[in-house]
């Protein structure tokens, strides 16, 4: 008698479609994947147990490297919880600049996202074009605080440096550029035939599946609830700016699927422009941070702090005992969580369609191991 | 003796007639095929490859190769020493044998397969009576060949894409036969010298503007030979996301050099064809008795071109679109490609009875 026969294959740790070293397990019988196991930990630098030696101020440039596409939001989520726990309140302009720079990185992640959705189906070019208009955020970045990709912009009680004249006349002029060529990439992809059906029905994730796996962002808006840290809990100065939150609406089939992800980041990259606009229109004159002791203590207690990253809510638990450093920092990350789907999203799709699902979730390999 | 050499081997007759003595039949043929590889394909296959790099950078908004003579030309060269020189892994196998010969084999294949095709009134190594058909094999075969060489690989994505590539050989292959019908009908032979002579000078007067069924079956054969050739959008079993390079995953050195060479060369080997068979393949509109047998240089010039605009169609379709999942390839061929390939034959036929043979471009 034949026994039926599976054949188990590692997509990862190196893999074209894994963006950072990341594993995961797939069984699959001929090109059917029975089943799916993410592994993590490839990229495990233990920053949350290097926090415990580090100064409050000292620890800011690890917070880049949990999400190296995002490194803003995680400088702010680690700001914002310790400004809560000091009772430190930083200055107006400090809260419109931190949104700016969020919604500027936000666009750069999202841009990056899809780019590489399309280059995981074989749209190579469209990749390229996303990493043109991605340069151009880098380029405002380097402006701002003179760094490209880890940013260490944002600092306990305020920003590390004032925005100027020129960055803010670059930022306008970017915005005005993006806004048409968001139209390029929907001609260029989320009106394509091929495109469509390739992400349409695939990787169906209900809303109930996504709120009881804890998944948060750009996944659980397509699925079809409208859960935004920014709205919900908001943070800096996004309850004075108007702005909507996107959600799949099932476009090309089914709510939750793959293309309806891809659409809420197209969205969501035109919310944020206009976002950047109003917080530039408004922007107020002052000051853009507060003078900390030279040896800054937090007192003692804990505070809980959460962002809208561009991957979903980023938290962060911190524990003080009064010391120079913290007794313990947390972090939540949105990728960690979105594992958690694979069991069940990774099973009866075709091998091409792991790749599709995995650029569709926008997996950060350094954010799940930190 | 020359006369039946001609019928042979255009080529072989062709070079005779530069010695004045007698040179053995045999020592011609040989001859003919080392200056059809060297001189008449290899070029252009290099050039192919030049075009894909510099086409692709182009629409991507990079520069391309530029560090090395003649705008990045000698990339294509810089590429083929390196790969000649680094180390050749093999892994421990079953069957090494199939591993080590397999690409050399599709190459081979194709090789003949060109060799077959005339790319000038008598620069074709073989004139073969049913040209179309051995072609057709040569494809087919080029594929088992490339299974042979995936499947004895032996590591996971490798044998999956060796099964990719019997799904691309049962998605292909019946378009392709069936859009290669409507030639043979206007032509009344499967002969390549045949068809090419039905043919004129004029893009009126090549088979693909013949009549409204021939126009539909080019467009058959040439998203057919895509799905052959393996390219974007239906590049499944090299797609470096879904099966990690597939084929060429095991290949390293010069048998990843290859790999290249089999890809640029079924590039080549499908633009020609569909030259030879619709669009006129070496005929020229110009007059070029007075050449002598200077006449099949121009000649090979203007299938050149020709074969150089549908790789550049091709280069830009591979950079621009997704890819199809190989369900919808197999879909998009057995509802779309096949029938409107049958309906065509269909159309072609009434039509050549209905015309008694006359094209569009006699009504003119």
């Amino acid at each position: 008698m034949a026994e039926a026969r599976t054949l188990r294959l590692n997509i990862g740790p190196h893999h074209s479609a894994a963006i950072g070293p990341f594993r995961v397990s797939v069984e699959t019988d001929g090109e059917v994947v029975l089943t799916a196991r993410p592994d993590v930990g490839y990229l495990h630098r233990g920053i949350e147990k290097i926090a415990e030696r580090m100064t409050w101020t000292g620890f800011m440039p690890y917070t880049d490297r949990i999400d190296y596409l995002a490194s803003i939001h995680c400088n702010l989520v680690y700001a914002l919880a310790v400004e809560s726990l000091s009772e430190i309140k930083a200055p107006e302009r400090a809260q419109y600049i931190r949104v700016i720079a969020g919604e500027l990185n936000r666009i750069a992640s999202h841009l990056m996202s899809i780019g590489t959705l399309a280059h995981h189906l074989g749209a190579e070019s469209a990749l390229l074009y996303a990493l043109r208009d991605r340069e151009k955020v880098n380029n405002l970045f380097e402006i701002l605080c003179g760094a490209r990709l880890t940013y260490n912009y944002v600092r306990i009680g305020g920003v590390f440096a004032d925005v100027t004249e020129g960055f803010i006349e670059k930022a306008y002029e970017f915005i005005d550029y993006l806004v048409p060529k968001l139209k390029e990439y929907n001609d260029l992809l989320s009106n394509n035939q091929i495109f469509v059906g390739r992400l349409a029905e695939v990787g169906v994730v209900s809303a109930s599946e996504a709120v009881s796996c804890g998944v948060t962002g750009p996944i659980v808006r397509g699925s079809g609830l409208k859960y935004d840290v920014r709205k919900v809990f908001p943070y800096c100065v996004y309850h004075k700016l108007e702005f909507d939150v996107p959600v799949g609406k099932g476009e090309a089939g089914k709510t939750g699927d793959a293309f309806d992800r891809h659409m809420v980041r197209i969205r969501e990259i035109e919310q944020s422009a206009s976002l950047i606009k109003q917080a530039l229109d408004d922007l107020p004159a002052g000051d853009y941070q507060t003078t900390l002791p030279r040896i800054f203590k937090a007192p003692q207690g804990e505070a809980y702090a959460s962002v809208e990253s561009p991957r979903g809510t980023l938290s962060v638990y911190i524990s003080s005992q009064g010391e120079k450093h913290p007794f313990r920092v947390k972090f939540r990350t949105p990728s960690f969580s979105v594992l958690n789907l694979f069991p069940a999203i990774l099973k009866d799709v075709p091998i091409s369609d792991v790749t599709t699902i995995l650029g569709s979730f926008d997996i950060m390999a350094s954010e799940v191991d930190r | 003796m020359n006369a039946d050499l001609n019928a042979i081997s255009p080529l072989a007759a062709y070079l005779g007639s530069f010695f004045s003595a007698t040179i053995p039949g045999w020592v011609l043929v040989s001859l003919a095929v080392f200056v059809h590889g060297f001189l008449l394909t290899l070029p252009p296959i290099v050039a192919i490859g030049f075009m894909d790099r510099k086409f692709g950078a182009d629409i991507q908004m990079r520069i391309g190769p530029n560090r090395v003579p003649l705008y990045g030309f000698f990339q294509v060269i810089a590429d083929a020493i390196k790969l000649l020189f680094k180390e050749n892994l093999e892994p421990v196998l079953q069957e090494r044998f199939l591993f080590r010969w397999g690409i050399p084999a599709a190459i081979v294949v194709m090789f003949a397969a060109v060799g077959s095709i005339p790319m000038s009134q008598s620069w074709a190594i073989s004139n073969l009576e049913s040209g179309l058909v051995a072609v057709l094999t040569a494809l087919g075969v080029s594929n088992l060949c490339i299974f042979w060489a995936a499947y004895s690989a032996e590591s996971q994505w490798s044998v999956l894409s060796s099964f990719r590539i019997i799904g691309t050989l049962v998605t292909y292959i019946i378009p392709v036969a069936v859009a290669l019908v409507p030639p043979v009908l206007v032509a009344g032979s499967p002969n390549f010298d045949q068809i090419v002579r039905v043919q004129g000078g004029m893009p009126w007067n090549w088979i693909v503007l013949h009549n409204p069924g021939t126009l539909l079956s080019f467009l058959c054969l040439f998203f057919g030979l895509s799905i052959w050739q393996g390219r974007t959008p239906f590049d499944h079993h090299d797609s470096l996301v879904e099966v990690a390079g597939g084929v060429s995953s095991e290949f390293s050195g010069l048998r990843h050099g290859f790999v290249s060479i089999l890809k640029t060369l079924s590039m080549f080997l499908s633009c020609a064809l569909i030259v030879t068979t619709y669009l006129g393949g070496w005929r020229t509109p110009l007059n070029l008795e007075s050449f002598g047998r200077a006449a099949n240089l121009v000649e090979w010039l203007f299938f050149i071109t020709k074969v150089f605009f549908l790789v550049f169609l091709s280069i830009w379709i591979r950079w621009s679109l997704p890819r199809m999942r190989i369900d919808q390839m197999i879909k998009l061929s057995w509802r779309c490609l096949v029938p409107v390939g049958l309906f065509s034959i269909f159309f072609v036929a009434v039509w050549m009875v209905i015309f008694n043979g006359r094209g569009l471009g006699d009504f003119l």
